[in-house]
């Protein structure tokens, strides 16, 4: 039994040694992101009061309350785009979402705080929530692939397309 | 022979690893249900394993006093009075009372708090907030005043008109030493509401709750599995 131990050891060792690289950080400063989104013009932020209803419908959604009275979104009236926040294992992981017509058009990853599970900043994650629209129970109409090791961040992401696409769906209905 | 070497190690690591099948398993089967038993949302109260996690602050809690109410930041927490407005601070810069709400800025965003201290909004670049914020403050006229790397700015935080000067007199936010019933009351705070079931079980699947050697005996492990699953199959072959 001793012989196996310092076996298991020796290989915990071994491995212990490889590289491993990790990325966190700002991917793309939210004001760039805005920029690119309007073409270099984005437009004057509009506010959106969070009031009870509203409340409770995006606590069903990001299973917590969201913890401020207003909201700040950017309409060009093509399109919406969203800088929302939403906590991934420990840290807020903070993503611009581009909506428009009840879809989502664009998803990106801004800024990453945490030292696992920034794999969600690949356009091979990202992507599939282009063209995702809301169904019953602002529910995405589409299931999101995970990303083993990084489920907690997948979760966030999945939460703020839902998010945008409910917004987006109110203030169209606001107006 | 080869049949005896095989069944000898067979045994001895199926001991070996029976325990983690367990654990993996059970810690596998609850974490998919983390939302429903609230996981995510239940804190750890064992003092042990918030010791093993080292959730204590590194450093003292820097106070600003506004209108017999306390913005305090511990580490990269930011309380007002003893409830958690924010998390991921790096440098609280101050406080302004003004027109029913608080401004309180840090690094580079600025949170808008009710006087109930309800958070309003929370404002940053992409709102106006300039970069290199060093000190925020009030007029005479009770205008918020910000000093920045670049310059100064008169702000109405309401339609977002960022006035840029020179240079503008201000009556600056600055440091109070906090009352020490407060600073107890957050340091427990900061205790109880920094470590989810939801987080250790995580790391207890996954290993990292031992540090950087923790995923590595999980993969050993991981490998054992596959190592006892191959053995199995190939004893029961040999013997048909």
């Amino acid at each position: 039994m001793a012989r196996i131990t310092i076996y298991i050891l020796v290989a915990i060792y071994m491995l212990h040694l490889s590289p491993i690289s990790f990325a966190k950080g700002t991917y793309l400063e939210p004001e760039k992101f805005l920029q690119r989104v309007f073409d270099g013009n984005p437009p004057e932020p509009k506010k959106l009061w969070i009031k009870k209803d509203l409340k409770a419908e995006i606590k069903n959604i990001l299973g917590h309350d969201l913890k401020m009275l207003r909201l700040r979104y950017w309409d060009d009236n093509t399109k919406r785009a969203w800088i929302l926040e939403e906590i991934g294992r420990d840290k807020p992981i903070t993503v611009g979402l581009v909506t428009a017509d009840g879809k989502i058009l664009d998803v990106k990853v801004l800024i990453f705080r945490e030292s696992r599970g920034w794999e969600v900043k690949y356009p091979f994650f990202t992507d599939q929530f282009k063209d995702a629209t809301l169904v019953t129970g602002n529910n995405l109409d589409r299931k999101i692939d995970g990303i083993s090791g990084a489920t907690l961040s997948v979760n966030a992401l999945t939460k703020l397309g839902r998010l945008a696409l409910f917004l987006h769906k109110h203030v169209d209905n606001k107006k | 022979m080869n049949f005896l070497i095989i069944q000898k190690w067979h045994k001895k690591l199926g001991v070996y690893i029976a325990l983690f099948v367990i654990l993996l398993a059970v810690s596998g089967i609850v974490l998919n249900h983390s939302e429903e038993l609230k996981l995510n949302t239940t804190y750890v109260k064992m003092d042990w394993l918030m010791d093993l996690y080292q959730i204590n602050p590194k450093s003292e809690p820097v106070g600003y006093r506004s209108s017999n109410n306390w913005i305090t930041q511990v580490d990269e927490h930011i309380y007002f009075n003893n409830k958690k407005i924010a998390d991921n601070a790096n440098k609280l810069i101050g406080v302004v009372n003004t027109d029913n709400a608080y401004a309180i800025a840090y690094d580079d965003k600025i949170i808008l708090l009710t006087i109930e201290g309800e958070i309003l909004e929370s404002l940053g670049g992409t709102e106006g907030v300039p970069a290199g914020m060093k000190a925020i403050g009030s007029d005479e006229k009770n205008n918020i005043i910000i000093q920045s790397a670049h310059g100064y700015y008169r702000v109405n935080l309401d339609t977002l008109q960022w006035d840029e000067y020179n240079f503008l007199e201000a009556n600056w936010s600055s440091t109070s030493e906090i009352t020490e019933p407060l600073k107890t009351n957050i340091l427990e705070q900061y205790r109880g509401t920094g470590l989810t079931i939801e987080r250790v079980l995580l790391d207890l699947h996954s290993g990292r709750i031992i540090s950087g050697w923790g995923i590595y005996l999980v993969d050993l492990i991981a490998i054992l599995f596959i190592f006892i699953a191959f053995t199995g199959i190939w004893m029961w072959w040999y013997n048909k």
